[in-house]
């Protein structure tokens, strides 16, 4: 077996067992990890290998949460019924915004996505009826303990990056990676670029809609705060502070970023966000490929071979 | 049925027409080459054909099928494959993935999304027998993005030819090569199969005339001349137009009496990461003079001016411009002691319109806007259009008349000539002259011979990064062979 495959072994170990050693907090923080994780990679989807920079990630994640809560609401907090949910509503969301977001490039598609979660925000924000407007909603409780649900969370992770790691790698994923290089030759070759974009975004959105039906059963109550832009940004610095590229990088932000700020917010009160963005600064000026990158310099070192991540 | 007809195409960019009915037919198997000068419409004709451009008026027809209004990638499927001007390939895919993605619309899979693409062992054998084809098998392993300008070329001949195209379409293959790869590139594109039609931009006259069966001329938008390349290129029209009438040979300029040293080079040495590009260079240039800093590709022309520009940091050496040591001046700094760069590519700022280019850090001094205008009467016209719609021919002048409201006292120009045609060659070799003429100093950097013993008064040759020969411009004129030999002409 190459070592990268222990490696990823002894770490699907290590968190599948957590239950046995976390309790209370411990254990959730890392269900918040797990959950976060399953966004973040997604969007290193569009970030890292297409090349869309998107600040409208919230949007996916809020309606993903109040889909969860709706349907819980009104059918019964089953898990599955919920994530199915979740899924559908958010990649539909994607899928009617993408058109128009696709319309744009650059600095231009971060502003459209995030108007258009704006607009998911303010929706939510008026229909009261629905959404319980600034109120928000209580989620039913689930039937399973909290263990169980961490485990689920950590499934879900694995599935998602089980998914996208094969789907980088076919030639969905490479001409996607290369529409992020020259647009104009894939298109003379052949093949729409458009459409690659597409139904990366809506796969995206669909995926970072399951984050945020767990997000949802996790707190027991969605809130305009699920919506709210700040999420894109939390998401995109997971991804940045990772490192791009590696899908692998969203879960080390994810992990790396949620518990600093637990940390952090537990010594202070006054300074948390002062702190975290001095340490987001100096770890993004130290490694500008992200933390992962740490990882492949220390292979190197050893002189280790095998492909990168 | 012919394999493409164009019905008078017109297409306009707000204001500009840059094709006015433009009618051409192709038959099966042709090889049609297209030329004219600068600015004549050729990129447009072919963006338009191959769908990057709707046409404002007229039609286009791909084997019977109008193809007018459809997606480039639709277009792509029915069979058109092309190749860009600048060399565009997957920069962070390995040379293999770029054939293989270009196998990908004829070959099926494009949509599979689970299974790894090396896997797909029927591509990979197709994808390297085009790459054997091309010469290019042994950098299949390698990135796209770290092969040499010719070897870029190659790929991408070869991954347009992996598309299985009826028709193919070459935007200047030659442009920017060296003589030894211009070629080995020649004979890859006269080695094509005989059956494929092709329609070929290239500026290179003699290697047009020889490849193609037929031949078109365009200028100012429209057809000057077709037909069999003896008769177009014997034809007056097209002689007064391509060629530029006259064919001035460079005046006899009176010797002059050599200034102080204003820009003083020496030990210079530079490169990037790991790899040293300039090991040990030492130039001098005299204060009104050109200078001509001529070599091959990749012999580290560019990288001087970029270390004189402080784009590249020096490893060791020294610089003074005008007295002033400027080794550890930043690139703001050099800009603001008279260093001004004419960027090989020229570097239009999109967004930007003609008149905002020249406004944008222009200093005070002999040069002014209205000085510039009278040079480039070309760029007046133009003033209020935005400058990445320029021909390449324009877009040169303006990065020229940029650099000139720096009043540098010093003007760097990397590879001027690179990508115009014959006639606008020879207008930039009058710029330099009438450059000269008003005393200001020059230290261009090229491979066009001709160009550079026009203007310059002394060259330098640069090889593997040293100055192998250094003499006057006289001298090397009537010694030219000590010049081709380093160049591979």
């Amino acid at each position: 077996m190459r070592p990268r495959t222990i490696l990823l072994g002894c770490i699907a170990l290590v968190a599948a067992l957590a239950p046995l050693y976390l309790h209370g907090y411990a254990l959730y923080l890392a269900t918040e990890v797990a959950l976060y994780a399953i966004a973040a990679a997604a969007l290193d989807l569009l970030v890292g290998y297409a090349g869309l920079v998107s600040l409208g990630q919230a949007a996916y994640f809020g309606i993903g949460a109040y889909a969860a809560a709706i349907v819980a609401a009104h059918f019964g907090a089953d898990l599955w019924l919920t994530l199915a949910a979740g899924f559908v509503c958010a990649a539909i969301f994607a899928a009617v915004t993408a058109p128009l977001t696709l319309r744009s490039h650059g600095i231009f598609f971060l502003m459209v996505t995030l108007a258009f979660s704006q607009l998911a925000y303010a929706t939510a924000d008026k229909w009261h009826s629905l959404t319980g407007g600034s109120d928000g909603l209580v989620v039913p409780k689930l039937a399973i303990s909290d263990p169980a649900f961490y485990l689920v969370a950590l499934g879900i992770l694995a599935a998602v990056m089980l998914a996208l790691g094969l789907l980088v790698r076919s030639p969905f994923g490479r001409v996607l990676a290369a529409t992020r290089q020259n647009e104009t030759r894939v298109r003379a070759l052949g093949l729409s670029a458009f459409w690659y974009k597409y139904w990366a975004i809506v796969l995206v959105g669909g995926i970072t809609g399951l984050a945020g039906v767990l997000h949802a059963h996790h707190r027991a109550f969605v809130s305009l705060a699920d919506l709210h832009w700040t999420n894109s940004v939390t998401l995109l610095v997971m991804v940045l502070l990772g490192g791009r590229q590696t899908l692998w990088g969203g879960v080390v932000g994810a992990a790396v970023f949620t518990l600093l700020e637990a940390w952090i917010s537990s010594k202070t009160d006054q300074w948390e966000m002062f702190v975290i963005g001095a340490v987001l600064i100096a770890i993004v000026l130290f490694t500008p490929r992200g933390l992962t990158s740490l990882f492949a310099s220390f292979r190197t070192m050893v002189g280790g071979g095998g492909e990168h991540a | 049925m012919p394999e493409l007809q164009v019905e008078s195409v017109t297409k306009r960019f707000g204001g500009v027409v840059a094709l006015d009915g433009v009618s051409l037919s192709i038959e099966r198997a042709e090889r049609r080459a297209l030329i004219g000068p600068n600015g004549a419409g050729k990129s447009t004709l072919f963006n338009v054909i191959s769908g990057e451009l709707r046409p404002t008026m007229g039609d286009v027809d791909l084997a019977g099928v109008r193809t007018t209004g459809m997606s480039p990638e639709r277009i792509a499927r029915l069979g058109l494959s092309r190749t860009f001007q600048t060399s565009s390939l997957f920069p962070e895919a390995t040379v293999l993935e770029n054939v293989v993605l270009a196998l990908l619309p004829g070959e099926g899979h494009r949509w599979n999304c689970v299974t790894p693409l090396e896997r797909f062992a029927h591509h990979e054998q197709l994808a390297r027998e085009a790459l054997n084809a091309v010469g290019l098998l042994a950098r299949a392993g390698s990135l796209a993005g770290s092969l040499s300008h010719g070897e870029s070329r190659q790929l991408e001949l070869a991954s347009a030819l992996a598309q299985r195209p009826h028709l193919l379409l070459l935007d200047e293959p030659l442009a920017g090569l060296a003589k030894s790869e211009r070629d080995r590139i020649g004979a890859l594109l006269r080695g094509l199969p005989r059956d494929l039609t092709i329609l070929l931009i290239e500026h290179d006259l003699e290697f047009a005339q020889a490849f193609a069966d037929r031949m078109t001329v365009l200028h100012n938008g429209r057809v000057l001349a077709e037909g069999p390349p003896d008769d177009v290129r014997n034809n007056p029209a097209v002689i007064e137009v391509y060629m530029g009438s006259g064919a001035a040979v460079a005046a006899r300029r009176p010797e002059r009496a050599p200034g102080p040293v204003l820009l003083e080079v020496r030990g210079l040495r530079a490169g990037y990461g790991e790899a040293l590009v300039l090991e040990d260079v030492s130039i001098d240039v005299r204060k009104g003079e050109v200078v001509a800093i001529l070599g091959r590709n990749g012999m580290g022309k560019t990288t001087l001016l970029h270390a004189l520009m402080n784009f590249v940091p020096l490893s060791a050496g020294k610089v003074r411009l005008d007295g002033r040591d400027l080794a550890r001046a930043s690139t703001l700094a050099r800009a603001r002691a008279g260093l001004a760069l004419v960027p090989q590519g020229r570097h239009m700022l999109a967004g930007l319109s003609v008149a905002e280019e020249l406004d944008l850090s222009p200093r005070p001094g002999p040069w002014t806007r209205e000085r510039i205008f009278n040079l480039f009467p070309r760029l007046r016209e133009r003033a209020g259009q935005s400058s990445v719609n320029l021909s390449g021919g324009e877009q040169q002048m303006l990065a020229i008349a940029r650099a000139m409201l720096r009043n540098p006292t010093l003007l760097l120009m990397d590879e001027p000539s690179e990508g115009l045609s014959p006639a606008l060659v020879r207008s930039l070799e009058s710029t330099i002259a009438s450059l000269r003429d008003d005393g200001e100093t020059v230290l261009l950097a090229e491979q066009n011979i001709d160009l550079a013993l026009a203007v310059a008064d002394r060259v330098y040759v640069l090889e593997h990064g040293r100055v192998v020969e250094h003499d006057t411009a006289r001298a090397f004129a009537a010694q030219r062979s000590r010049l081709e030999k380093s160049l591979g002409v």
